[in-house]
């Protein structure tokens, strides 16, 4: 039987490499993932640890009364197989060079230089108290080099006061940190334990000894030293000290960023079985085919003595010699698409931990193998089962052209609308859920209610979507004979039509899915990033108001700033703003206004209308304000000027007669230190009107992170402080679209395997149509007619395919956002206009390509063949 | 019987061929099919080819027809030379000039019985003559079989459908291979009743490759073909005639064969 199978294979050898390649690409996903799983991993387990140097194992008291003391690192020293123990002590001290003053984190030399992370690019290590290594990027800065002085100011507590000291320390050496160890603190300064200490005398948070590292000798099993650690540690220090190889601790710590799961791999493992189910189909689809081309043949074998056991195994390993082959080539494929991701990535220098090379664990192995396996064993049950009923008798009749029939059954209708309504009712429990305050429960709810019913969709399909094919078929019919004739061949196999429709539906919805509900966020996000920040870059004197006395303290801009913020390039408006302290009469007390001119800041703010009720008459105030004071939108408020010298405590506090201005309160999403005034209205209420800073919005083509910075050159000299908010804004937007973009590009494999679904199902059609493709040129069809036939019958399987998956899509995109974000506020929910387009002429061009090779093999045919009896 | 005479209106040759050749493969594993043909074949007639198998009977069809391509020589349809024609000239030629039926009926299964016989109209965009499309019909005694499928006609009914097709477009020429291959004797005597009638009460050309001498015996002609060469030729021909043409090229063949 074996023997048997084999020669089948080799006689459908084009056909099994179509649908190979299909599952091929699923395991190569597969197998792609989790290798960029393990080097992601290893990238982020490798940045956290790299603090700890070369160091095997690392000494985690961070849970003990009292840290590690000088004997327990002694004894630890002492143990055989420990070639080196170094204390980890850190600290933020503030220090000073010639103008700059600052904070600088540092941490103590662990003794030897294999414990320590950073490597001395200029001079040399510190080794005596006195002395100082500093990060090269932090030398730059203040433009220190090796031999200057350092002043360390350190706090001594005394008498019950702080005294403070100024220590003078000598700069040895500069450092690079080559392994981002210290990379969130721009890099560590080095002193020696000792000095170091001496700045924190009082300090036991930074005396005590809360981590340190160990070298473990070559000859020395890691394994057997740890244990022995722990041990002696545990005995001293109690269960809470641990004793932890670097990787140990790097998960540990790794579990603290993400919350303990490995999310991001689960999720992208979970696009890799989406392909592997769309691939499922396409498989499925293949082996029908190919047991009912057979259908002759294995009739013959019944009649020769093959029982239904036999052909049915036949089937079966066929398709798992199918599947590992594909397996095999998939695991190839990933393992070559990862590698060749990492060399580039590294060849790019991006800030980003990656090793190197690839780490094939057997599980990288094991997975993407037994997935193709399965997926292909399973996709060939029912074809398998199919050619098990083969009557023997049908060797004896005459070759009638293979059908593949249609199933029929009220129970899947039953089972799939039972599914649809289930999950509409669990996403409708999850918005709801989501509404009344639990996002996240909601996301859940809605995400299973969303699974639940795309199961239901799916099996559904095999029902309605050849009636959509059959539709869309009578409306193409008008188009001609040669769409006539398409539309014909399209419906004379429903099921096929339905299954190779439906693998292209899965991928589209799943695209469209995410990209509606990416552009939903956005829009939502965007709106909720415009009222955050509705200022490209804010510009602050630093200014406040005393609340002793109402006057405005700390320095003001001057005008000529405002005038150089307006000339640098890329700025397109600058607004300033004053702040001002005034008597709120309905809250009976003091309140600080922002008054701006309302003209420029409307042209200083980022493409939002918060602004817009804004005119000597009103008052804008966030709606946390309003309902912490009691008011409501349109109500009147007012506010008094406050009299010279003290500031007020009650009413009665106010000067008889001091102007008071009634104001319309207006809602506004514009959260900026108090309430919105006018200029106008501010000096009426403060009198005195300084200008404490500035709005800038920039022009729309101007980059942000240029501007800004600048900005920030252009005011350097004075002392305020330049936030460049457009840069974050930026820098989210980005955050998302790149998210987005890396998402649907996972995606699009399965939308890549279901087009060589496609591709297989025409080829297919083409070859059981051999006959009617010749008597049809015999009677005179021309070629092109024949190749345009075929091109249409693409075109229709992936229109309907591409045309469902998009409905389908936007419907689970706008679901998906009104859960996760009914939270926020109203969701926009937006159609990706672009996307749906792009997304439609991929279905179209791929069902044009599609139908290229199998129309080339149509043609070829000599219409004698029609004439040929068998 | 019907027995009423038509008289052609187009008289003469309605196909031609001249020093027809067909050589299948090359060098040493080269088959010749058709060796140096010239034969023509009346208008408004009913000719056979008949001949053993590989006689290169059904070859000499398929390049009078223009389904095949010729190696050497000449065929030509009324003025036609179809020989020197393009791809798309000979489809274009097939469509509007001849008819097809065909051994194993090759209809279409997804289209019904009118659907089917239009065909050949429709693909070239060409308007039916309802008139003519009804005489075939009536005459085919197809008239409630119109709505049906291919699947749900006999054997005999879905030849008539083809032969209908064949005719569809008034032709010059309709070529038949062995018609009633697949069918039942009765079947088949009827189906070869329909073909004698639309070259008596039609007017057609018809050119049919059989080897039942029954079958044969309801042509006008027949042209006997043997090794690729025209081996004989009766008309008016009875079944016994056939025969005893059919057993002259069996004698002929013996020494040859015994001389191998």
């Amino acid at each position: 039987m074996i023997r048997l199978t084999l020669a089948q294979m080799r006689r459908s050898v084009g056909r099994l490499t179509a649908a190979g390649i299909a599952i091929a690409l699923g395991a190569a996903f597969v197998a792609a993932t989790l290798l960029a799983g393990n080097a992601i991993q290893r990238g982020t387990y490798d940045a956290l640890s790299a603090a700890w140097g070369k160091a095997d194992l690392v000494i985690d008291a961070d849970m003990t009364a009292e840290g590690l003391a000088e004997r327990d690192l002694e004894a630890v020293a002492a143990l055989d197989g420990v070639a080196a123990v170094g204390a980890h002590h850190e600290t933020y001290q503030e220090v000073t060079f010639g103008a700059t003053n600052t904070y600088l984190y540092a941490v103590a030399t662990k003794g030897d230089p294999s414990l320590d992370a950073q490597t001395v690019s200029a001079g040399r290590a510190p080794a005596a108290p006195g002395e100082i290594a500093l990060p090269v990027s932090f030398a730059e800065r203040v433009g220190a080099v090796v031999g200057d002085e350092l002043a360390v100011t350190i706090d001594i507590w005394e008498d019950e006061a702080y005294r403070t000291e100024v220590r003078r320390v000598e700069i040895v050496g500069l450092l690079d940190d080559p392994y981002n160890a210290y990379a969130s603190q721009s890099g560590a300064a080095v002193a020696t334990a000792e000095e170091l200490l001496s700045w924190n005398v009082n300090d036991a948070m930074v005396s005590a000894a809360w981590h340190a590292s160990v070298a473990v000798s070559d000859s020395a099993d890691t394994t057997e030293v740890q244990r022995e650690i722990q041990t002696m540690l545990g005995a001293a220090l109690g269960p809470q000290a641990q004793v932890l190889t670097r990787d140990e601790y790097a998960r540990g710590l790794a579990a603290e960023f993400t919350g303990g799961e490995d999310v991001m791999t689960a999720v992208v493992l979970g696009f890799a079985a989406l392909s592997l189910l769309v691939a499922g189909l396409v498989i499925s689809n293949t082996f029908q085919v190919l047991v009912a081309q057979r259908a002759r043949t294995l009739a013959l074998l019944r009649c020769v003595g093959a029982n239904k056991r036999q052909l049915r195994l036949s089937v079966l390993l066929e398709a798992s010699l199918l599947g590992l082959a594909a397996g095999v080539l998939g695991l190839l494929v990933g393992a070559g698409v990862a590698q060749a991701s990492l060399s580039i990535l590294g060849s790019m220098d991006l800030d980003v931990p990656l090793p190197a090379w690839i780490e094939v664990t057997p599980t990288v192995v094991v997975v993407p193998l037994l997935a193709s396996l399965l997926v292909t064993t399973i996709a060939a049950l029912a074809p398998a089962r199919a050619a098990s009923r083969t009557s023997p008798l049908a060797a004896l009749r005459p070759l009638d052209p293979p059908t593949v029939r249609s199933r029929s059954g009220r129970i899947g209708i039953v089972i799939s609308a039972l599914l649809i309504l289930a999950g509409i009712g669990f996403m409708g429990l999850g918005i709801a859920t989501t509404r009344i305050g639990g996002a996240e429960m909601g996301l859940l709810i809605a995400f299973g209610g969303g699974a639940l019913s795309v199961v239901g969709v799916l099996v559904s399909t095999g029902f309605w979507v050849p009636k959509v094919a059959g539709a869309v078929g009578r409306l193409v019919a008008r188009g001609g004979p040669t769409a006539r004739l398409a539309a014909a061949n399209t419906l004379r196999n429903p099921r096929r039509t339905a299954a190779t429709s439906t693998a292209l539906l899965i991928g589209v919805t799943l695209v469209v899915t995410m990209s509606t509900g990416a552009a939903s966020a956005r829009s939502a996000l965007t709106a909720e990033l415009d009222s955050q920040y509705p200022m490209d870059v804010s510009i602050e004197g630093g200014a406040a108001v005393s609340w002793e006395d109402a006057s405005v303290i700390d320095a003001s801009l001057e005008p000529t700033l405002v005038e150089q913020v307006a000339a640098v390039e890329g700025v397109d408006t600058v607004a300033p703003f004053s702040i001002g302290l005034t008597w709120d009469d309905r809250r009976g007390t003091i309140t600080e206004l922002v008054g701006v001119d309302p003209e420029k800041a409307r042209a200083a703010f980022h493409a939002v209308d918060a602004l817009a009720d804004l005119d000597d008459s009103t008052v804008l105030m966030v709606a946390s304000d309003m309902e912490a004071a009691n008011i409501v939108e349109g109500a009147a408020t007012s506010f008094t000027l406050l009299p010279a010298g003290p500031v007020p405590t009650a009413a009665a506090d106010l000067e008889a007669g001091a102007e008071q201005v009634t104001l319309t309160v207006h809602e506004s999403d514009v959260a900026y230190r108090g309430p919105v005034v006018t200029l106008t209205t501010l000096d009426r209420l403060t009198q005195a009107t300084a200008i404490d800073g500035a709005w800038a919005g920039l022009t729309e083509d101007a980059d942000e992170g240029t501007a800004t910075k600048e900005i920030q050159e252009a005011v350097s000299e004075s002392g305020v402080y330049v936030s460049g908010v457009a840069v974050e804004r930026a820098a989210l937007e980005r955050v998302i679209d790149t998210m987005l973009a890396i998402v649907v590009g996972l995606l699009a494999v399965a939308v890549v395997i279901a087009l060589i679904g496609v591709t297989n199902t025409l080829s297919l059609s083409v070859i059981e149509r051999q006959r009617e493709s010749a008597t049809l040129r015999a009677i005179g069809l021309t070629k092109k007619q024949l190749r345009s036939s075929l091109a249409i019958e693409g075109l229709l399987i992936t229109l309907v395919g591409s045309v469902l998956g998009i409905a389908l899509g936007l419907a689970y995109g706008w679901i998906g956002t009104t859960a996760a974000l009914g939270l926020i506020g109203d969701v926009r929910l937006a159609v990706p206009w672009r996307d749906l387009g792009l997304v439609l002429l991929v279905g179209l061009a791929a069902g044009l390509g599609a139908s290229v090779l199998p129309a080339r093999r149509a043609v070829r045919t000599s219409p004698v063949e029609a004439l040929a009896v068998d | 019987m019907d027995t009423t005479v038509y008289q052609p209106t187009a008289t003469g040759t309605a196909v031609r061929a001249r020093a027809l050749t067909k050589v299948y493969g090359t060098g040493e594993a080269a088959v010749i099919a058709l060796d140096n043909v010239d034969v023509d074949f009346a208008a408004g007639r009913f000719t056979a080819i008949m001949g053993p198998s590989g006689s290169g009977k059904s070859t000499l069809m398929h390049l009078l027809a223009g389904l095949d391509t010729a190696t050497s020589g000449q065929a030509f349809l009324g003025e036609t030379e179809i020989t020197a024609l393009g791809d798309n000239a000979v489809t274009e030629l097939r469509r509007t000039r001849v008819g097809f039926v065909f051994q194993s009926f090759n209809l279409l299964p997804m289209f019904t019985a009118e659907q089917n016989i239009v065909l050949p109209l429709d693909l070239g965009n060409a308007k039916v003559d309802r008139a003519w499309l009804a005489t075939l019909v009536d005459t085919l005694g197809l008239r409630d079989r119109l709505t049906h499928r291919p699947s749900e006609l006999s054997g005999g009914q879905q030849q008539r459908v083809a032969i209908a097709r064949a005719l569809i477009a008034q032709p010059e020429v309709v070529f038949a291979d062995e018609p009633t291959g697949n069918l039942d004797s009765r079947s088949g005597a009827e189906v070869l009743s329909f073909l004698r009638r639309s070259v008596r009460e039609l007017g057609r050309t018809i050119i049919m490759v059989t080897h039942d001498p029954a079958a044969a015996a309801y042509a006008d002609r027949v042209v006997l073909i043997a090794d690729g060469r025209i081996a004989g030729d009766i008309s008016d021909p009875t079944p016994e005639a056939v025969l005893a043409g059919l057993d002259a090229l069996r004698t002929v063949e013996a020494p040859t064969e015994a001389t191998r």
